[in-house]
Formats: structure tokens, C-alpha cells, sequence
């Protein structure tokens, strides 16, 4: 169990943040810039220190202020991946793996050098210098110095903001490795939703210093989707498991909220856990059930909420199951007769589910 | 005839001790040097520019006052310290190399906490910082991120404070006087041959040694210096 329940002025924002996370996996802590993200995460390492609060992890109390507990960063066991990596230019990419390896806790993962070599797929570059590396595998070998580190808990820091985004895909794909190989929880800070989709499990969501929002990941997106979005078009996202695969024509059925969706999709399994968004913009409401129509995915719901924007455009939230917003003008609106409560059907086109579908660990 | 490729018995003594004065004022200024330049680079604390002045006071102030008040706080019958370093040590300035030692590295001593602190200032703090988080202490951090990578920096102080102790002149005759055999290092015998007249040609041979002395530390500092960055930039020395 993580609590964190703390205040800090940082210039004229104030840091305030109350969370007990008891879970494994990845947290992504989400929120524009400035957020106070970072700041988070650095009371959590005890890089700064909070006004006032409290800060514990399992038994540890990290930080209290009222019993003046400041435990200091190196003594926390918490495993820390820099935005910009942080190696050690004077030390090899081997040196750099094992500077921390000799600390152990009762709760600590113990990683070898080989095992995680093998995980990151940086055995090649263990007798090289970090600025003979790219920036792709400077954070693969961030990500083994902190796990070596033998860390309680993994905090990353937007570990993919200085990659191109095909490196930034594969290493997505690793840090899924990393959070099904060792148990600890990762807070995980990034401002991006396409990798919140893909890793994480929960999420909080900072604004203006002050956290707003926490809970299942796909859920507390959501819930912020439509609120950050400032009358520009936004996505509901859904999560669902792959029910059927047929691999010569590449197409999936995925089983979600709102019951089955179909979506090409190369090299799943069945079982597997996915995620996709619907754009505003794609969907498409109707009053009457369509016929011969060549849309596959229909869905019916109810309006549980209507939203006028500044641009005369109506965003409404239908309950198909799941929730899901649409977007519609003001003529369509009228001519509809939309009112909350009322019965209608929902279509998006299968191509929408398949440009976002991210399979998730 | 002078033969020009034979030196005296006081010039190998001046080249000698000169050598001996420089090693020794270097060696032992250094760890205050690291200590003083890490301290102004990292902290900031009550006094800081006071304490910076204070350092800095060799550099401004004339040479000939700085072996005048090392002679009060070091002179052995009359110094603030002095009688007491030679009843508890043994340990006596006056008039030997000891001396001669002790005024280059004070008169030194601003050039090389300068150059290490403007290299430990260029190190960055974010690579401390995660040597934290990897479980290091304050001084494992120090000894294994900070000293490493400031590595160029000393090097720098090291022969800045060198090369200034080789041509240090006021204070070492104030302090500890112009003895052959003690205390003539170059300067103070070039200085002392000057005051005997036809001994122009000695005069020009010991400002030769001393440029070849001056010149060739400089290329072994710019040797390690080269290494050095290298080995900043990833790469063993």
C-alpha cells in the first residue's frame, strides 16, 4: 500500500496530493504540463520534500512531517527512470547496471545482471560507454540500472519524450515486459494517452497541482477526455479481450462493455487484453434501427448526458452498455429530438477501432 | 668560457627545489583545494561570498603582504601558530623549503579551488541525483560521480597551482627569506644572480629553465587535460 497525502509550494503552484494505491502494476500519473507530475514522483524518491504529509510505503514511512520522518532518497529503495536516463558518463554500460546492485531489502526485487540483460536485450552493449549508445538504448539500460537496484518500487519518469516513436514502441514493449516479470508497483508519469492505453493499469490525473482523478485507468481517461478537451474532438476509450482471431484475414472480435466489436488486427492472441478509442467525430446516431447498411458495429443505448459546445455542436454520452460520446451539429440535434433518456442506436465504422487498437501487456 | 650545457651547483639546487616547492605546495593544497571548490560549487550557506573573498585574497593582495602575515601567524619565536607547530610537530618555516612550500600554496590557492570549483559547477546535479536513488550515500555519490567527473577541472588547478608556485617570489622572500640550498628556488636565485654585476649570462640561462620548465608543464597539463575530457566523454584514461 502506497499513501501519499502531502502539500508543496513550488512557486506559485501548490503541489497537493492524497492517494492510497494498493496495487502492482503500472500507475500512470497523467496531466498537462506543469501539473505538478514530476514533483510527485520526486517527493515519492525523496528528491523534494513535501511541506507537510505524509508519505509510506508497506510499513515504511518515507516522509512525516508532524514526526519529522525525512527518510533520505538512497535509503527509500525506490528505483527511479529519468526522462533523460542519467548514466553515468564516466562508468560502462556494465558499471552503470551494477552501481546500485548491492543494496537489499526484505521486500526488494533481486535481479541479476543476466536476467535483466537478457529482458532489455542490452547484452551487447554491456562494455560500451553511454554515449556510444542511442537514446533508445540509454533508457533500456536506465530501466536495468534501476531494476538492478533492487528496488520496492519503480517510478518512471515520461522515459519515451526523448524517443522517436518507433524506439518509443519498442520500448513500451519492454516496460510491459518489466511489469509482468517483477512484482512492484510503477507510477509511471507521462502527459501521453496513446502510452497510458498501452501500460497502464491505474491512473492518477494531475491539474494545476492538485490531483483530480484516480482509478482504473481506462476510467479515469474518460472521465478527463472530454473536459480537457476545450471543444476540440476527443475519444472514448474502451478496453475489452479478444474473443475470436482469425489470422488468414487478420480480423479480431473483441468482447467489451457494450458487447462484441470487430476490428482487423494483426498477430493477437485470443485472450489477450486490448484497448481502443472511438473518436467523437466517428460516431454515428440513429433513431431506428438501421438496415442494409454496411456499418457492423451497432450498438443500442440510451442519453444519459448533452453537452452544448462553444462552436453550436452537441457532445452527447450515451449509455450503450459503456458510455460513449458523440458529437453531432445542431441541426442533427433538432431533427433527432435528442433528450436525456431517450432511446437510440450507435454505429462507428471498424476501420475507428482499428487505427487505435493497442493490445495491452 | 661559460659552458651553456652544464649547469652550476645553484642552478641544479634552484631547478631541484623548485621542483620540491611546487610538488609539495601542490600535494597539499590539493585536498583543500577539492574540499573548499566542492563546498562553494554545491552549498550555499551563511558567509559563502565572505568565505569566497577570503580565498580569494591571495590573488589581489601584493605577494609581499602574504609572506608578511604568514610570518605572524608561522614565524617560530613571534607567529600566532608558530611556536606551537614546533613544540607539538617539530615543524618549523623558517628558512627552508618547508616555508617556501607553505607561501606558493597560499599564494596558489585561489587558482586551483577556482578551477575545480568551475568544473565540480559544470558536472551535472541530475547525475548525483540518481546516484541517490541507486542507494548511494553522500559520500559514495562524492567519491564515485562528483570527484570522477571533475577529474579535468583538477587537473587544471593542479598545474595552474603549479606553474604560479614555480614563479612565486614575493611572498616566499618575505616569508622565509632568499637561502641557497633552502629556500632559492628560480626566481630568488635569478633574482639574487641579477644583484652581482657580469652575470648577465647566468641570469639569461635560469630564465631559459624556467621558461622550458613553465612551458613543458603546460604541455603535460594540456596532455592530461585531452585524456581527461575523453574520459568525461565515455572512455577509460
Amino acid at each position: 500500500m502506497i499513501i501519499m497525502n502531502v502539500e508543496k509550494k513550488l512557486g506559485d503552484v501548490l503541489i497537493k496530493c492524497d492517494f492510497k494505491l494498493d496495487s502492482n502494476g503500472i500507475t500512470a500519473v497523467y496531466g498537462a504540463s506543469g501539473a505538478g507530475k514530476t514533483s510527485i514522483i520526486n517527493m515519492m524518491a525523496g528528491l523534494i520534500s513535501p511541506d507537510s504529509g505524509i508519505i509510506s510505503y508497506r510499513d515504511k514511512e518515507f516522509f512525516n512531517h508532524e514526526k519529522k520522518i525525512n527518510i533520505p532518497a538512497d535509503k527509500r529503495f525506490i528505483g527511479y527512470v529519468f526522462q533523460d536516463s542519467r548514466l553515468f558518463p564516466n562508468m560502462s554500460v556494465k558499471d552503470n547496471l551494477l552501481y546500485g546492485s548491492k543494496r537489499k531489502s526484505s521486500y526488494s526485487l533481486s535481479c541479476n545482471l543476466e536476467q535483466v540483460c537478457n529482458l532489455l536485450g542490452i547484452n551487447h552493449l554491456l562494455e560500451r560507454y553511454p554515449q556510444k549508445l542511442s537514446g533508445g538504448e540509454k533508457q533500456r539500460v536506465a530501466i536495468g540500472r534501476a531494476l538492478l537496484s533492487n528496488p520496492e518500487m519503480l517510478l518512471m519518469d515520461e522515459p519515451l519524450a526523448s524517443l522517436d516513436s518507433l524506439r518509443a514502441k519498442e520500448l513500451i514493449s519492454y516496460i510491459n515486459i518489466i511489469r509482468n516479470n517483477y512484482n512492484i508497483p510503477i507510477l509511471y508519469v507521462s502527459h501521453s494517452i496513446d502510452e497510458i492505453m498501452q501500460l497502464a493499469d491505474n491512473a492518477i490525473y494531475m491539474e494545476h497541482g492538485a490531483l483530480k482523478y484516480y482509478g482504473k485507468a481506462v476510467e479515469v481517461l474518460n472521465k478527463t477526455s472530454h473536459t480537457n478537451s476545450e471543444n476540440a474532438s476527443f475519444n472514448t476509450i474502451f478496453e475489452g479481450v479478444v474473443k475470436e482471431y482469425d489470422k488468414q484475414s487478420s480480423s479480431a472480435v473483441i468482447l467489451f462493455g457494450a458487447g462484441i466489436v470487430e476490428s482487423a488486427c494483426e498477430d493477437v492472441e485470443i485472450g489477450k487484453k486490448v484497448r481502443f478509442s472511438i473518436n467523437v467525430d466517428d460516431v454515428v446516431l440513429s433513431i431506428d434501427y438501421p438496415k442494409n447498411i454496411s456499418i457492423r458495429n451497432i450498438y443500442n443505448g440510451v442519453v444519459s448526458n448533452i453537452v452544448k459546445n462553444k462552436n453550436n455542436l452537441y457532445d452527447i454520452e450515451i449509455n450503450i452498455g459503456e458510455s460513449i460520446w458523440a458529437r453531432i451539429s445542431s441541426g442533427a440535434f433538432k431533427d433527432l429530438n435528442i433528450a436525456c433518456g431517450k432511446n437510440i442506436y450507435v454505429m462507428f465504422k471498424s476501420a475507428a477501432v482499428t487505427d487505435s487498437l493497442r493490445i495491452v501487456h | 668560457m661559460l659552458d651553456i650545457f652544464s649547469l652550476s651547483q645553484e642552478e641544479i639546487s634552484a631547478v631541484k627545489l623548485s621542483m620540491i616547492v611546487g610538488f609539495w605546495s601542490v600535494f597539499l593544497s590539493l585536498p583543500f583545494g577539492v574540499f573548499f571548490g566542492w563546498l562553494l560549487a554545491r552549498f550555499e550557506f551563511f558567509g559563502k561570498s565572505i568565505l569566497d573573498g577570503f580565498l580569494h585574497l591571495p590573488l589581489v593582495v601584493p605577494p609581499v603582504v602574504t609572506g608578511y602575515l604568514l610570518l605572524i601567524l608561522f614565524g617560530r619565536r613571534n607567529g600566532v601558530f608558530g611556536p606551537w607547530l614546533y613544540e607539538t610537530f617539530g615543524l618549523s618555516f623558517a628558512f627552508n623549503y618547508k616555508g617556501a612550500a607553505l607561501a606558493s600554496a597560499v599564494v596558489a590557492f585561489p587558482l586551483m579551488v577556482r578551477a575545480i570549483r568551475l568544473s565540480i559547477e559544470s558536472i551535472d546535479q541530475n547525475l548525483e541525483q540518481a546516484a541517490k536513488t541507486l542507494g548511494a550515500g553522500p559520500f559514495r555519490v562524492f567519491f564515485t560521480i562528483t570527484l570522477p567527473l571533475a577529474v579535468p577541472g583538477i587537473i587544471s588547478g593542479i598545474v595552474l597551482a603549479f606553474a604560479r608556485s614555480l614563479g612565486e617570489f614575493g611572498a616566499t622572500v618575505t616569508f622565509v627569506g632568499n637561502t641557497y640550498g633552502q629556500t632559492q628556488t628560480l626566481p630568488l636565485a635569478l633574482s639574487a644572480v641579477l644583484q652581482v654585476p657580469g652575470s648577465e649570462l647566468y641570469a639569461a640561462r635560469l630564465a631559459i629553465i624556467s621558461l622550458i620548465i613553465a612551458f613543458g608543464s603546460l604541455i603535460i597539463s594540456e596532455y592530461f587535460a585531452r585524456r581527461a575530457k575523453r574520459y568525461k566523454a565515455g572512455g577509460r584514461i
